[in-house]
């Protein structure tokens, strides 16, 4: 019965009856990411043996336009990362610098920190870049979720194979991501939690993500607000913008 | 001139003005340790070994009040060393770029020397910058930065490229106005008109700069740069490509110089550039630039004033490996095949805390046939050094 109620729970958020893992997935980008975004979060990097904080200013509109900006630590402030479709730019404003970003630096770590810039820029779509496949559903930490296997399209451009994702099943939000790498080992594990409402949609404010190869190691994000549809001029996502500071 | 920024600037507030302040900056001290070559002391620099301190600093800062504002650094540099009491040019390598304004109209530098000290401060940059809805409007001292080339960038005479010194955060100013249009979101045009007294000697003639720079993002992964103008009293065009290949980005650069208007006689020069960037994992980067430099007739290649280990062809490897989150190495050799020379930088970053910086770094010459050298590789010293790097 409580499972019935649960499955019925979550095709009544997405609004089908028996919704398909794209479906999910649709939901999620549509929930999370919206037309369009513009967050402030805090990223804290913790190992055994140093911690550091950024807060970051995060744009996104759509797929294809991210305009990410460093706020703090000083060392970093204003430095820019602006994409558009596939041409990515950095900027350094301490020396007025524009650098081209090569499409292998997707793949490389931000600041320092357990996201890449894929991860940071929205670069892949889990829902248009993979293929999926809807599992049965399984209870992790006493948490009912629905699992997803995601396995990458032949041409699509990401860092990741495989992607398995639990869903809560209580508000089909993500509950955690497994990173899986060619040999099909696990490489990262990034878990969400803390649920709130920011302009109707709801997100989860909290993320952690681990590595499997550094113990101790992980990153968590802290979105400390969120607004969404923001009306972005016509000309923001540019390198205009990039450069004004 | 500071009058004028502040006219401008004043005369574009509003009643319903929103004024923004921002300051920052970052001090640097480095100490180093020379050891001089027999091909050194055969070019006249008569030192067995020798300590190096610097004492640097940038102190930035901004006002902006809606689409305005003023933008100033302040540069101070101390240099102490008993190898400013003769006619060593190792000086110039270890401060390099010594040329902290490149197109310098306005002056506003202080400069002490002696024995065994030098000691300046300038303002590298202040401006007034103001933006309408299509165009941005710069008038004063300001960074012009662009072009690909980390070790060699003939496309932008404005600003020497750094990819083999041990300096940080050091921009060049140039004093005029610039002028950037944006015909579309995916092309920016900046017209500059700049001037400098220095060409010659600051208090003698001036040369002119009239220079367009255009930057177009193409289809399918293209991008362009474009130049075309007078600048230093010559005639220069060129351009940059560049094309993402095999997921990293493959670049060219040409620049034609033509010969030196008016009474001076020179030769045309002609520069090219070839180069590939790409992370070849997730913690190694690596960059190759090959190129070539025609040799100026005006301007031999034992200045290190505008080019930094000046020679005709070179071709370099630049590997950064980042050991640990906080630890960066970087590896750079710069191979001149005619001179049979090679230089190469080994340097290692320590993130020690979230603005401070600690670097190791090692430099030295790999040579077959010093005769082949041309003066400014003969000087290159071997050198151990450790800076420490505070950002506010």
């Amino acid at each position: 019965m409580r499972k019935w109620a649960s499955v019925c729970f979550c095709a009544a958020i997405i609004g089908i009856k028996d919704p398909t893992a794209q479906n999910h997935l649709d939901y999620i980008e549509k929930q999370m990411l919206g037309d369009s975004m513009k967050a402030k979060i805090t990223m804290k990097i913790t190992t055994p043996n140093w911690s550091r904080e950024l807060k970051v200013n995060s744009n996104l509109a759509g797929k294809n336009k991210a305009l990410v900006f460093i706020e703090k630590p000083a060392r970093d402030r204003g430095v820019g990362t602006l994409k558009i479709d596939q041409n990515m730019w950095n900027y350094f404003p301490r020396l007025k610098r524009t650098v081209i970003v090569s499409p292998s630096m997707l793949l490389t770590s931000w600041m320092g920190s357990d996201f890449t810039n894929d991860d940071l820029l929205n670069t892949s779509s889990l829902a248009n870049d993979y293929d999926h496949k809807k599992s049965d559903k399984i209870k992790i930490d006493g948490k009912e979720v629905i699992v997803i296997r995601n396995t990458l399209k032949k041409n699509a451009k990401a860092v990741w194979p495989l992607i398995i994702s639990y869903l809560d099943q209580d508000n089909c939000l993500p509950y955690k991501y497994l990173y899986y790498n060619k040999e099909n080992e696990l490489m990262r594990v990034l878990s969400f939690k803390d649920i709130k409402t920011f302009n109707g949609h709801k997100f989860p404010s909290y993320w952690k993500m681990f590595p499997m190869n550094e113990k101790g190691k992980y990153t968590e994000l802290i979105y400390e607000n969120i607004e969404y549809d923001e009306k972005f001029s016509e000309n923001y996502f540019s390198l205009r913008t990039l450069t004004r500071n | 001139m500071t009058k004028l920024f502040y006219l401008l600037f004043f005369v574009s507030l509003t009643a319903n003005s929103q004024v923004e302040f921002d300051y920052f900056g970052n001090l640097e001290l480095q100490t180093r340790k020379a050891w001089n070559h027999q091909a050194g002391k055969d070019a006249n620099q008569n030192w067995d070994q020798e300590d190096f301190y610097l004492l640097y600093g940038n102190f930035s800062g901004r006002v902006g009040v809606n689409q305005n504002s003023i933008e100033y650094n302040i540069f101070a540099r101390y240099a102490n060393s008993d190898l400013y009491g003769d006619d060593n040019l190792n000086n110039q390598i270890y401060n390099f770029p010594e040329r902290i304004i490149s197109r310098d109209l306005f002056r506003m530098v202080h400069y002490e020397s002696t024995d065994q000290s030098r000691f300046d401060m300038l303002i590298n940059k202040l401006y007034y910058e103001w933006e309408t809805e299509d165009s941005r409007f710069v008038l004063g001292r300001m960074f012009i930065n662009y072009g690909m080339g980390e070790i060699y960038n003939p496309i932008n005479p404005f600003s020497t490229p750094q990819g083999i010194t041990v300096l940080n955060n050091v921009a060049q100013g140039s004093d005029g106005l610039r002028f950037t249009l944006f015909p579309s979101l995916d092309h920016t045009i900046n017209f500059y008109i700049l001037g400098d007294k220095r060409y010659y000697d600051y208090d003698g003639r001036y040369a002119r700069t009239l220079w367009a720079q255009g930057q177009i993002v193409l289809e399918k992964g293209w991008q362009a740069i474009y130049v075309l103008g007078e600048d230093q009293k010559r005639f220069k065009s060129g351009f940059q490509l560049s094309y993402e290949l095999a997921r990293g980005t493959l670049f060219a650069q040409y620049l034609r110089a033509g010969e030196p208007q008016g009474e001076i006689e020179g030769n045309s020069l002609e520069d090219y550039l070839i180069g590939y960037d790409r992370q070849l994992s997730e913690k190694w980067h690596l960059r190759v630039e090959a190129g070539y430099q025609k040799e100026d007739d005006l301007r031999d290649f034992s200045v290190f004033d505008e080019r930094f280990l000046p020679q005709e062809y070179f071709i370099a490897f630049a590997n950064s490996f980042q050991f640990h989150p906080l630890v960066k190495v970087t590896g750079t050799i710069i191979i001149d095949p005619e001179a049979e020379f090679s230089m190469a930088v080994l340097k290692s970053t320590y993130n020690a805390t979230s603005n401070f910086e600690v670097d190791f770094y090692a430099l030295g010459p790999i040579r077959k046939s010093p005769e082949k050298e041309t003066l400014g590789q003969r000087v290159i010293s071997t050198d151990l050094g450790l800076s420490l790097r505070y950002f506010y």
